[in-house]
């Protein structure tokens, strides 16, 4: 019997064999997700619908959209998504301009770039925590190196952390130095793809650094600010982990800092509304949803 | 342009890459850089076009020295060997961005654009992105992409080792047809024998950063001036057979067979010579004709018009062409003759040329 007709016998006349095995492979997978991932999800889902909920008795008083109506019509939700959406907003597109243009510098074979590299990438190696106590005491009134240098250029003394106007600037401040690492590195394996002979064949024909960078390397780095553009919405959309560190453990100075994350924090751990934390949590998911179908659908035109 | 190179020279670091390297290239003319990988080639290229400084020696463009002069004031086209099309860009776009580059506007860099790619014979193809070419097509855009601006020195380094052998063929007449329409000076590096042959007005032969010999193509061919040059050029390679000089007649390591030389030779006795033959120089002679040693048949490879026979002699493998209708049986003793040309003698340490 050749290799070929043994092949065919394989896979041609047993079909429901040849459906199911590679199923069989992927079975512990498959149960894993579905304990860990699909089953939870499934559970916010009943859970956002079910009005009284208690969490350690499993009873409810009915099924209805009692938690989404509290929800869309609470000022601090509201509050919430205002903070969430205007730190979305900066973070991303700052963070993605900034990475580009470091991620450009640290590209280059130059000496002592070990040293900048990293700098840049320690934010990925301490924790938020750490890292976010750091910044309260730059943020400081009186002794941070924050004002310290803003007085150099005439700038007033700002209460970062404990002025409500001010305390979102910080927080997206310190969202963006820590987003910044993870989005440089994809930026570099990015600006690695694109063959060093594009650069010299454009510089051989008299282009300049500024030509080259928005001719050649942004285009070509397209498909990667694309990628880095939709992670980044989605990581950023759920602020939380930042607040903690920066104010104390409450969210702001006086409590105007709510994050759509915080606010389902805090309606679960805090008020044991599980159905109204569920409920927000649905929200959350179906505006990030929305707007990432909007991302590759202008992506998709984008690239064409 | 005429260009002359004088004593170039580049080292990276400790690597020598390039040494004391000098050649003219005539204008119009194109000149094919031809070397085993790693001799230098790319970096002789990327010293022309002023991409990688030189160490030492110097550069003249029409009596000009250009040695220090950045790149984009050399007037060069280049073409790489992966062609480097801007992959977001049309075929248009790609063409007429040298232009684009030196602001002219955009009304005539496109004519001049839409011109080149009649040239290369992709003018209907302006409006596709590069990955909707063919290899040959991407070749023939990199090609327009590089005269558009029309340099007075063209360089092309590997520009058909990523196709397929039959689109070699024809994009390196393509070439050839390109260069002669627009006489433009051109630089073609290459490690195909067969492409350099066919291609060039002139060879430069290198290796290990050292220049080996300039010349006509069939003069290198036919008059190499050492051992090298003969060894790197012809299909099959050529035959060597070691041996010294004794009483003015070449005798072969071990005794197994010595001839007489047509032409004298002064070459000194004793000393480790190599004796070295083309496969069309040796032939199994005619009955009324004496051969020069005999030798056993090993295999056979009928190719096409040819019929190339192995043969071992004194433990030396030797490649030969036989007569069509020839098919000896592997084993069988034949004679063979040697014809003068293509034949040299050779000092096998120095491998300078003796005959
Ligand atoms: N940027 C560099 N840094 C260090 N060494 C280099 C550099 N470029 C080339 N070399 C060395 O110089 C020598 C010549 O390289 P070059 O690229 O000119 O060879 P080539 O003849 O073009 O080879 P190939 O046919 O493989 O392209 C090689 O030994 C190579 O390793
Ligand atoms: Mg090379």
């Amino acid at each position: 019997m050749t290799a070929q007709r043994i092949k065919k016998y394989a896979y041609r006349d047993r079909p429901l064999r040849r459906a199911l095995e590679p199923l069989a492979y992927l079975a512990p997978f498959l149960a894993a997700i579905a304990v860990f991932t699909l089953y939870p999800v499934i559970n916010v889902v009943l859970m956002s619908f079910k009005e009284g909920y208690q969490m350690l008795t499993g009873r409810f008083d009915q099924v209805g959209a009692a938690n989404y109506a509290y929800v869309i019509n609470d000022r601090y939700f509201i509050n919430a998504l205002q903070n969430t959406s205007i730190y979305v907003a900066v973070v991303v597109p700052l963070s993605t301009v900034l990475s580009i243009l470091i991620a450009n510098l640290l590209n280059r074979k130059v000496k002592g770039m070990a040293f900048f590299q990293t700098a840049y990438f320690m934010p990925m190696v301490t924790s938020v925590t750490a890292a976010g106590l750091a910044w309260k005491f730059m943020f400081s009134r009186d002794f941070g190196v924050i004002n310290q240098i803003l007085s150099w250029f005439g700038v007033g003394k700002i209460n970062w952390l404990q002025a409500p106007e001010w305390s979102l600037w910080a927080l997206i401040i310190y969202g963006v130095w820590s987003i910044l690492p993870f989005t440089i590195i994809l930026m570099l394996s990015g600006l690695q793809n694109i063959d060093e002979t594009h650069y010299v064949a454009a510089r051989v024909d008299g282009a300049k650094s500024a030509r080259i960078f928005f001719r050649i390397t942004v285009p070509m780095l397209a498909p990667t600010i694309g990628l880095v553009l939709t992670i980044n919405t989605i990581s950023t959309s759920k602020v939380f982990n930042e607040i903690f560190p920066l104010f104390n453990g409450r969210p702001g100075p006086s409590y105007n800092l709510y994050t759509v994350v915080y606010y389902i924090y805090d309606q679960f751990y805090i008020k044991w509304k599980f159905g109204r934390a569920a409920a927000a949590a649905m929200i959350l998911f179906l505006i990030i949803f929305a707007i990432t179908m909007l991302q590759q659908v202008i992506q998709r035109k984008w690239s064409h | 342009m005429k260009v002359e190179m004088r004593g170039l020279t580049k080292h990276f670091g400790s690597t020598v890459a390039v040494e004391d390297f000098t050649v003219t290239l005539e204008d119009g003319q194109l000149t094919s850089i031809l070397g085993p990988s790693g001799c230098g080639k790319s970096t002789v290229l990327n010293l022309l076009a002023g991409i990688v400084p030189v160490t030492r020696g110097q550069i003249l463009f029409d009596a000009e020295e250009v040695t220090g002069l950045p790149p984009e004031l050399r007037g060069i086209g280049l073409v790489f060997q992966n062609y480097s099309l801007y992959p977001h860009m049309t075929v248009l776009g790609n063409i007429s961005f040298p232009l684009e580059i030196k602001k002219v506007p955009r009304a005539q860099r496109e004519e001049r654009a839409r011109n080149m790619a009649k040239l290369v014979h992709v003018d209907n193809l302006l409006h596709r992105k590069p990955r909707e070419l063919s290899g040959g097509q991407q070749q023939r855009v990199a090609i327009a992409r590089a005269l558009v601006k029309n340099p007075k020195l063209l360089l092309l380094d590997e520009p058909l080792s990523n196709l397929d052998a039959r689109l070699r063929l024809e994009m390196r007449e393509e070439i050839r047809r390109i260069q002669q329409e627009t006489q433009v000076t051109t630089v073609f590096v290459t490690h195909d024998q067969e492409e350099a042959m066919s291609i060039s007005d002139k060879i430069v032969l290198m290796n290990a950063g050292h220049l080996q010999q300039e010349d006509e193509p069939q003069r290198l061919y036919n008059e190499p001036r050492n051992q090298f040059v003969a060894d790197f050029l012809g299909t099959p390679p050529i035959n060597h057979l070691p041996g010294q000089m004794k009483g003015g007649v070449f005798t072969m390591e071990g005794g197994q067979a010595s001839f007489p030389f047509l032409r004298g030779t002064d070459a000194p006795e004793g000393r480790p010579l190599i004796l070295a033959v083309r496969a069309e120089s040796a032939h199994v002679p005619e009955q009324d004709e004496d051969g020069l040693f005999s030798a056993a048949v090993e295999s056979i490879y009928a190719m096409g018009k040819e019929v190339l026979g192995y043969f071992g002699i004194g433990g030396h493998s030797f490649r030969c062409y036989l007569e069509g209708d020839m098919l000896p049986r592997p084993g069988t003793e034949l004679p063979i003759a040697f014809r003068e040309r293509g034949t040299f003698l050779f000092d096998k340490e120095t491998g300078e040329r003796l005959l």
